[in-house]
């Protein structure tokens, strides 16, 4: 099967209606089911099931959404009394800045990226093992009839050792649109569409041998070892993000803008595709440009989950974008997310790993090139600062973005 | 006289030469008296006790005070319900003395005489046998410490003359001050014991949901066609509201003593205990063919999710595994089990438990249930192991129970101790390190005759804390040589305290012998233990 990013390559042609239909031609056909049948079937009675909520929760609404900051913007001079461009210090790629589009100028844009979480609250996904007793609780296999132990007593059941490799992966190509509707007033709007991977290869040995009180007679039968892998996959839509950005304040002394998203639970939550809930993203941007090289900017806001309010999530942004020279510019931001509360139900016993309230903070590094006049390809990597959550190594994102005026 | 005689000689021992040739100066009816006498001599009957080492706060503890006296031909029998909170002082809530009986009396369904039956308990040290002669049967205190429940029911006694009149029977609450003292219910028609095997139900029969809100017990039901007639109960302590829970149907026939004497039937449905504030666990032999045996089941509150539990006998021949990922329960309940067979510990030569119970021709091991899951935690191939009381610790992941081996090498005399165990049969411990003589055989026998091993039973896993409250015939601080009281200990050992102060058997200075013990007792616990099944 081949990858989202080789077939996109090959066929490329830099209009959005293609773009978007290339992606829907080679995309992958869906299987029967949806990933989460995985842990909710295959893998019952483990309790891994809230792993893929946590995941659809990191790629629907923790990871790259492209910002909606146009890199070229056009603003009015009133000497000239016609819109200036100004492309000496291109946008972020992840994160807001206050300054807006320009009246009836058009960014359309389209990004990549590739999500593959490998840890979960410091815990290597490749490598999870469950614990041997949990509250005199233990992960077992019954065995009616019962079985006398090595030391003469008797039971019922087998505790179990469970050895776990996980690996969950997203493809995600973004189109975005923003317009300029007046010089202070932008829209956006950005729907996901991408693939989603997951891959359980299980090795477990009864009885637990971390239990020396169940080890059975020697040459019992009823000791045994077993490996098994459970793989999916699904491509859909994620969910749709609408953004609007209204500046009004300019150089006093920052560029204050007033900033909200909502995003449309659109996602299949089962495939790992979609958060299953409608969110709310007000925020504050603020930025400001030094010398036409350098722009400063923050972000303060909150992501509101409209189903489950206590489970909203606070969100920051700090950083700057720098002119390295005429056509490159850098563009280091960090990023914060500080969790109200767990964003899942908590695991009633959690052999492997536990659902908690996270404090995420992530730098995102990234280059900028206007390579044209309209044009602007941009390659970013996001990387992780804290360990708490679910957690990739990297997140690398590349964007190719173009910008022109309306026809009218 | 020669049955008497015999009698004499097992309990007395070593002189019984002496009480023989006393006894055949004296009628029938004062031979229990010079009984008492001779067992009143073996220590020097003190009685006080004052041990108290620590100023921890404990809960509320209430307890009866059983009381026989034998002064020439006459027996006086009485109880009274003390509550103690915290380490304030016992106020007494509820007493009952008996009118008196000539100790020549024989009991009801019992071969004994008034006098003899006190002088027995006397020498046994267990204050739990007055429940066949007292009037208090069920004491059970909520797990916050602020109410307790108790039945007074004197229809049951063995005594030819209760010590409680029938208007003055019923289910009773109180406060654990003292006041709003109220009936709340008749009482039930299932007496605290089983008297074809001279057993207690103790220390279940009538307990408190975790809430505090609702009292379980076993009833007679109203309506019984086709039914069993004894089914489960519920309470409402708020407004005394009774509610039938089960709907079991008939189970096997009643056994009857060998001499066809016996008053009262097995109960067939018995010991109910709240799991959790809708959960009830219960015995039943409902629909079993063996009438000697128990089933465990479990069913809510309202009535609904019958369950019956797995009682694993044993393992079979060509099990199996059933690769379906489980994760076992989060309600453990611990019990203990027979099965036949030739115990380490072999007969105890404890005369007066040889007397009552004859050779011990079992074993009995612990044993926990969580959910589905079944697993037996110890292998000691004794037949006193947790028979008279097992707890859970609060998270449940422990159980305490009372067994006499000496698998760590800290109990060489055998003497019957609190260990613990986690529930999947790892890291055994020893609690508590009584002894008495050097060689104990009495073990954990229910009869603890001074000079064969004292005892330790009934735990009480405090709701509050990480400590046990249980009844010891062992006398660790001097205090109490002749009788049993009530003791608190904490997980680890340590903090060992005495929480009662009765007298045991005395000789009084107008020569009459008292015998005064604690027993039965209740003590907040979430899930009281002591069941065997």
């Amino acid at each position: 099967m081949k990858l989202f990013s080789e077939a996109l390559l090959s066929r490329f042609v830099p209009q959005p209606g293609l773009v978007f239909g290339t992606v829907l031609l080679v995309a992958s056909p869906s299987v029967a089911g949806s990933l989460s049948d995985v842990f909710d079937k295959d893998l019952a009675g483990l309790e891994l099931e809230p792993l893929g909520k946590v995941f659809a929760d990191t790629v629907a609404s923790t990871y790259p959404v492209a910002s909606a900051s146009s890199s070229v913007t056009y603003v009015y001079n009133p000497r000239l009394d016609a819109l200036e461009r100004r492309t000496r210090v291109l946008g972020p790629i992840i994160g807001e800045r206050a300054e807006t589009i320009g009246a009836k100028q058009f960014d359309v844009g389209l990004t990549y990226s590739y999500v593959r979480p490998n840890r979960i609250n410091e815990q290597d996904l490749d490598d999870l093992e469950n614990e041997p007793l949990l509250d005199g609780r233990v992960v077992s296999f019954p065995v009616p009839g019962g079985v006398e132990l090595a030391d003469g007593r008797a039971t019922n059941f087998l505790p179990v050792h469970v050895q776990a490799s996980i690996d969950l992966e997203a493809q995600i190509v973004t189109p975005g649109f923003s317009y300029g509707l007046t010089p202070n007033w932008d829209v956006n709007v950005t729907l996901p569409l991408m693939r989603t991977f997951l891959r359980v290869e299980i090795r477990d040995e009864v009885p637990d041998p971390r239990l020396a009180q169940f080890a059975l007679p020697p040459g019992s039968p009823l000791a045994a070892e077993r490996k098994r892998t459970f793989s999916d996959d699904s491509v859909g839509v994620g969910d749709l993000l609408l953004r609007t950005k209204y500046v009004f304040l300019r150089e006093r002394p920052l560029d204050f803008a007033a900033f909200l998203g909502v995003s449309v639970p659109t996602g299949n939550e089962d495939d790992f595709q979609g958060t299953g809930t409608t969110r709310v993203q007000p925020s504050l941007v603020l930025s400001r440009v030094f010398d036409e090289r350098v722009e400063l900017l923050a972000n303060l806001g909150a992501d509101i989950n409209a189903n489950d309010v206590e489970r909203s999530v606070l969100r920051w942004a700090a950083g700057f974008t720098g002119q390295v020279f005429a056509p490159l510019t850098l563009a280091v931001v960090f990023l914060g997310r500080h969790e109200l509360d767990e964003q899942t139900d908590p695991i009633d016993a959690p052999f492997f790993f536990q659902v908690e309230r996270n404090d995420l903070v992530d730098v995102s590094v990234g280059l900028r090139w206007l390579f044209t006049e309209n044009w602007v390809a941009s390659a970013n990597a996001l990387m992780p600062l804290t360990d708490q959550g679910l957690r990739a190594a990297v997140i690398p994102t590349v964007q190719l973005e173009y910008g022109f005026r309306a026809p009218w | 006289m020669k049955h008497v005689t015999e009698i004499v000689r097992v309990v007395i021992g070593p002189r019984w030469r002496e009480a023989v040739t006393r006894l055949r100066s004296l009628s029938s009816g004062a031979v229990a008296f010079a009984v008492a006498l001779a067992f009143a001599a073996c220590g020097d009957g003190s009685g006080a006790g004052d041990a108290s080492t620590s100023s921890a706060e404990l809960g509320t503890l209430a307890y009866v005070v059983s009381r026989c006296r034998i002064a020439n031909d006459t027996a006086f029998f009485g109880q009274e319900l003390r509550i103690r909170r915290g380490d304030s002082e016992p106020i007494t809530v509820w007493q009952a003395e008996g009118p008196p009986i000539d100790a020549a009396a024989p009991l009801v369904g019992l071969p004994f005489n008034a006098g003899l039956a006190c002088a027995f308990v006397g020498g046994a040290r267990n204050g739990l046998s007055f429940v066949f002669a007292g009037a208090l049967q069920y004491l059970s205190v909520s797990a916050g410490g602020d109410t307790v429940a108790f039945e007074v029911a004197g229809r049951f006694s063995v005594l030819p003359k209760p010590i409680v009149a029938a208007d003055e029977e019923g289910i009773f609450l109180v406060n654990s001050d003292g006041t709003g003292l109220r009936r709340v219910a008749p009482a039930s028609v299932v007496p605290a014991f089983y008297l074809a095997s001279l057993a207690t139900t103790f220390p279940a029969g009538l307990l408190f949901s975790p809430d505090g809100r609702k009292l379980v017990y076993v009833d007679e039901a109203s309506e019984a066609d086709g039914e069993a007639p004894l089914q489960v109960f519920t309470l409402d302590v708020e407004t005394g509201e009774r509610r039938q829970v089960t709907h079991l149907p008939p189970g096997s026939p009643p056994l009857s003593a060998a001499d066809g004497s016996v008053r009262l039937d097995w109960a067939r449905t018995a010991e109910p205990v709240f799991l959790d504030d809708r959960t009830i666990a219960f015995l039943s032999t409902s629909g079993l063919s063996e009438p000697s045996k128990y089933r465990a089941f479990t069913i809510r509150d309202d009535g609904s999710q019958l369950t019956g539990v797995p009682l694993l006998a044993g393992a079979a021949d060509e099990a199996e595994v059933v690769p379906i990922y489980a994760i076992t329960g989060e309600q453990p309940d611990a019990f203990s089990r027979t099965r036949p067979g030739e115990p380490l510990n072999g007969p105890t030569t404890n005369p007066l438990d040889m007397f009552i119970y004859g050779p011990a021709d079992f074993i009995r091991e612990l044993w926990v249930v969580n959910g589905q899951n079944t697993l037996q935690l110890t292998r000691f191939e004794r037949w006193d192991t947790a028979g008279v009381g097992e707890a859970l610790d609060n998270e449940g992941g422990r159980v305490f129970f009372v067994a006499s081996p000496d698998p760590l090498g800290t109990n060489p005399t055998q003497n019957c101790q609190i260990f613990s165990i986690d529930v999947t049969g790892a890291d055994l411990r020893q609690v508590t390190f009584f002894d008495e003589v050097d060689t104990a055989t009495s073990g954990c026998a229910a009869l603890s005759q001074k000079g064969y091993g004292c005892l330790a039973e009934f735990l009480f896993q405090d709701v509050a804390a990480d400590r046990l409250v249980f009844h010891s015939t062992c006398d660790p601080f001097g205090t109490n040589p002749n009788g049993g009281e009530i003791f608190a200990v904490n997980h680890d050992g340590s903090d060992l305290r005495q929480l009662t102060d009765t007298r045991g058997m005395v000789e009084e200075p107008d020569g009459s012998v008292l015998i005064e013990l604690p027993m039965p007792f209740a003590y907040p616990s979430l899930r009281p233990g002591g069941r065997s099944r």
